[in-house]
């Protein structure tokens, strides 16, 4: 929040500081078919992103639609089909391994699953330790009082600094992943759904936690996530995805308040709120299925499901339309 | 509540028997299902929702076992009958759907030929019978080209329409109950609403009882007539669903309540309940909340507090509604 | 499940995960999707995974085992200290006692040339069990290298390795070292040799699967995204995590070096004489089978008691350590 009231007061000189710029990225995946006619997952089509320094942008969207290949391609796990990424106004695509290395360091991430992401044979000093390790802190001692450090700051007790994963919490080996992410104080963080495995009573740990972070360190978060009211508390812009192409992106608070693109609006309504007097039997439904990824539809790729899709829905790819200052990529936004 | 009661659980009882110990997995749990309701059990992992919901269904395997308590289903008692009669009162008067629909699905067999596998199991009907069934039933539970599908394999289809097709299986004999363990978890918003909206037409329409256990108070306040919220193997409130979202009166449900972000609202900060759950091997000796409450007080940690009823059909298991009178044991 | 299957479609759409995903199943495969962890639900339900508990269960559940390992540690200190333990040299001829019946003064009798049957048994467990420990540790070392490699890097190593691999497997392991020790000679260091080159493909096949699975494992990814070197993430990520299966691997590949040494020795390409080879036993044994029948049975049940102790020990931790296996 603090961020983007800065934002506000500097106006447009810090508006402009985008730190991670993609422009029509694509990434592809090869999936089978025939030597004459290969099939491909277009798993990222033609997507352009900035994400300003400070804030935490969220990608959301419904499985499949690409938001978790998306971040893996914007912190190079993964290397694009096509497309530029400008990391501080700095092409990064191409760039050779060892001159990226710097770079690698600036941009690290969170995984969903705690279980999977922390190697099972490896204890906490290890773990924490090894980006340490990786860029250059030699020194034992040195080493310890950094992961030690860390381990406080993500509030892990110091006694379990000898510890393997398996003996610890959902909750808390997520916090061990959190300290190997800001081990090397980067500047951006991937937050790949970090909190979606987790119990509800955990879950606001670990979110706060998060926040707390980055006021602390003014970091940059790409939060990942299918959970709205998730992103509705911690993110300050949302970047609604469907299907490998980008619906919708605007300040959190207005994108709520009133959607734009008619999936938007649907996904607003229906998630189950916590509340029975919100009850709608009445609710509008989005019907149908996601439609494969391999053979997209045309035009629009939501105008399937879409129940205000005209004609020229399936003929024309709909091009980045601009309404108080929010994007929406639909022929008839709503209004 | 006045109503019939068509699955009554009256003080079930599951434990693990373990290398380290006894797991009082489902400890002393009194659920009453009346027809055509859709009753919710909500929990965080490990507070034996699940386990409760497999002890009914007569699944639970080595090392759990059912400890004691009673379960009558319309009034006959199943907790002591044979494998054999279980698995006639199994699917045909209670029926069980899963969180992952592909793995209790075949992969080899087209998901009609499952299906109509089902129904002649418990029905005499003949083979054409049985598909047309099938199909009737794949276009009641929402399947676009019933025909078709019926000769779909399970991974042909999404997972929504998976979870359609055990829907579609665990209805084939019009159960009394069925019990459904987070079907919609796996799923999209999306198509978890459209699957939501098909639980409650068919309760409606069909006058089957639900039992939904999820982890999703939203799902919860969508579609429960009345909620348990259970926590370390206990029932720790039990209220119809407006009173319970309305007065949520146990600290642990309060707290979960609170520590949800919210659509409607910017907060700051998020409140939260402090500590994990505590393991069940090593509960602590009074309430079992009582580490992570921050209303507890001091018999609070040496005495178990009962099942009090806090106001008409909403029980509390906590001392501050000891007024109210016990409703347990 | 939703971004993990979508995902693994990806994956398997790059071909990457070639069939193997999810073979690798010692840790928890469950995590995925949305549903919420168990908090602390392993230790609820008594599973876990530290080595101690792991061990405990196997004295629990399966006692032939801890019997075989026992058996295993008596026969290893009987072999250290063979000179200590036999009650004659074993290479001490004396042709009075030649083929002496058992008795108290010789409990397995004598052979052909008075030696001590007993004695040699106890130094030929020496050899045995250096055969079946070291070539055994060299091959599979050799096949964890190969395998890592393979697997991690895929692609034109993958082909070449995993080719050469087949052609090793299509040949049988013994007529292979038979070849080796026929254009090398006999004598123990040849066998060392022969059977070392022989058997690395087995490993190499398991341990590549498991690298296929390991290394999209969100942990291998995080080492990237720090920019772990890639040795570093082969070796300190990847192999530990193959280590269960590669510990029941070896004690199951130990019987089988111990019984290519035997056979090897009986073929007449092995050991040679005077040495107190088990195989060289039972062949010269052999002329003697109808009179001195002990004189070849006696080495045989020997061999018997080690291959069956190092399988009921391998049977058992596979079942403790690695339930893939189990399923192969």
């Amino acid at each position: 929040m603090s961020d983007r009231e800065r934002t506000a007061d500097n106006g447009i000189q810090e508006k402009n500081r985008i730190l991670l710029e993609a422009r029509h990225l694509v990434k592809e995946f090869p999936a089978g078919g025939t030597r004459k006619n290969p099939q491909v997952v277009h798993a990222v089509t033609d997507v352009n992103l900035e994400i300003f320094e400070g804030e935490t942008l969220a990608l959301v969207g419904e499985s499949g639609c690409g938001k978790s290949t998306l971040g893996r391609v914007l912190i190079r796990l993964l290397e694009p089909t096509a497309g530029e990424m400008l990391y501080q106004g700095k092409e990064i695509v191409g760039m050779k391994e060892k001159e990226f290395a710097a770079l690698r360091r600036e941009m690290q991430i969170i995984f969903q699953d705690p279980y999977a992401s922390l190697n099972p044979r490896m204890s906490v000093r290890e773990i924490i330790g090894e980006p340490l390790l990786t860029y250059g802190m030699k020194d034992k001692k040195e080493r310890e009082m950094r992961v030690r450090e860390l381990m406080q700051e993500v509030g892990i007790a110091q006694e379990f600094y000898n510890r393997y994963p398996h003996q610890f919490s959902g909750g808390q080996r997520q916090r061990i992943g959190i300290a190997r992410a800001i081990a090397l104080n980067p500047r951006l963080i991937i937050c790949d759904e970090p909190v979606s495995a987790l119990d509800v009573s955990i879950q606001s740990q670990v979110l706060n936690l998060l926040k707390d972070l980055q006021e602390r360190y003014g970091l940059t978060y790409l939060f990942i996530s299918h959970d709205l009211s998730v992103v509705k508390f911690i993110a300050d812009r949302v970047c609604v995805m469907f299907l490998g192409s980008v619906c919708e992106i605007g300040d959190t608070d207005k994108l709520y308040e009133k959607p734009l693109h008619p999936y938007t609006h649907f996904l607003l309504s229906a998630i189950p709120k916590a509340d029975p007097r919100l009850r709608n039997p009445d609710k509008e439904l989005l019907s149908g299925e996601i439609p494969s990824p391999v053979n997209p539809p045309s035009g629009c790729r939501f105008h399937t499901r879409c129940p205000y899709a005209k004609d020229i829905c399936s003929q024309k790819t709909p091009e980045c339309k601009k309404v108080e200052g929010r994007q929406v990529f639909c022929h008839f936004p709503l209004d | 509540m006045g109503e019939t009661m068509i699955l009554d659980i009256k003080n079930l009882q599951s434990h693990f028997f373990t290398a380290k110990g006894e797991v009082p997995a489902v400890d002393g749990v009194s659920i009453q299902v009346p027809q055509g309701k859709i009753i919710g059990i909500v929990g965080e992992s490990g507070c034996g929702k699940s386990m409760t919901a497999m002890s009914v269904m007569g699944l639970l395997r080595y090392p759990g076992r059912v400890v004691g308590g009673s379960i009558a289903l319309a009034g006959r008692d199943i907790t002591h009958l044979t494998p054999k009669e279980l698995s006639l009162v199994r699917g045909n008067e209670i029926s069980m759907i899963f969180q992952e629909p592909m793995t209790s699905l075949n992969p080899v067999y087209p998901v009609g030929k499952q299906v109509r596998e089902a129904i002649l199991l418990h029905q005499k009907l003949s083979k054409t019978e049985a598909k047309e069934r099938v199909i009737d039933i794949f276009r009641a539970v929402g399947i676009p080209e019933p025909e078709k599908r019926y000769y779909s394999y399970p991974h042909q289809l999404s997972g929504g329409l998976r979870q359609r097709v055990m829907i579609g299986m665990a209805m084939v004999c019009h159960p009394k109950v069925m019990i459904a363990d987070e079907p919609t978890t796996a799923l999209d918003v999306t198509i978890e609403a459209q699957i939501l909206q098909l639980m409650k037409k068919l309760c409606k329409e069909q006058g089957t009882s639900i039992i939904l256990i999820t982890h999703n108070m939203g799902v919860v306040a969508e579609v429960c007539d009345y909620v348990y919220v259970m926590y370390a193997g206990k029932v720790m409130e039990q209220a119809e669903t407006f009173a319970l979202f309305d007065h949520p009166s146990h600290p642990y449900t309060q707290g979960l309540l609170k520590s949800i972000p919210k659509l409607d609202e910017k907060a700051e900060r998020l409140y939260t309940i402090e500590g994990v759950v505590p393991n069940l091997l090593h509960l602590p000796k009074g309430c079992s909340f009582c580490t992570r409450c921050d209303q507890a007080q001091e018999r609070c940690f040496v005495q178990k507090p009962c099942l009090y009823e806090a106001a008409d059909g909403h029980g509390v298991r906590c001392f501050q509604y000891e007024s109210g009178g016990q409703l347990d044991e | 499940m939703t971004d993990e299957k979508a995902r693994l479609t990806e994956e398997n759409a790059k071909g990457k995960a070639d069939g193997n995903a999810g073979t690798y199943t010692g840790e928890r495969e469950t995590a995925k999707g949305r549903q919420p962890q168990p908090e602390e639900a392993g230790a609820q339900l008594g599973e876990s995974d530290t080595w101690t508990d792991k061990m405990q269960t196997l004295m629990r559940q399966n006692k032939l085992a801890v019997f075989s390992a026992v058996m295993i540690l008596l026969m290893i200190l009987v072999a250290v200290f063979a000179p200590l333990v036999a009650p004659y040299d074993h290479l001490a001829q004396s042709l009075p006692d030649r083929l002496q019946d058992p008795s108290a003064a010789h409990w397995l009798g004598t052979d052909e040339l008075g030696r001590d049957v007993l004695s040699r048994i106890i130094f030929g467990a020496r050899i045995s069990l250096t055969i079946g420990l070291l070539p055994t540790l060299i091959s599979m070392s050799i096949g964890t290298v190969l395998g890592l490699c393979a697997g991690f890097y895929g692609g034109k190593t993958d082909f070449i390795i995993m080719r050469l691999a087949d052609v090793m497997l299509a040949f049988p392991s013994l007529l292979l070292a038979m070849v080796v020790m026929y254009t090398m000679g006999g004598g123990l260091i040849n066998i060392f040799i022969a059977l070392s080159l022989v058997n690395w493909a087995g490993t190499a096949r398991i341990v590549r699967s498991q690298t296929l699975s390991l290394k999209e494992k969100e942990f291998v990814e995080a080492a990237r995204s720090i920019g772990v070197k890639k040795w570093t993430i082969m070796f300190r990520h990847i192999l530990p995590n193959c280590l269960p299966s590669l510990i029941v691997l070896f004690t199951l590949n130990i019987p089988s070096a111990i019984l290519s040494e035997a056979s090897l020795s009986f073929l007449g390409i092995g050991a040679q004489p005077p040495s107190a080879s088990w195989g060289l036993m039972v062949v010269r044994g052999k002329k003697y089978l109808f009179s001195e029948p002990w004189l070849s049975i006696a080495p045989s049940v020997a061999i018997m008691i080690v291959v069956l102790a190092f399988n009921f020990l391998g049977d058992g931790l596979r079942d403790v350590l690695d339930p893939y296996l189990k399923e192969q």
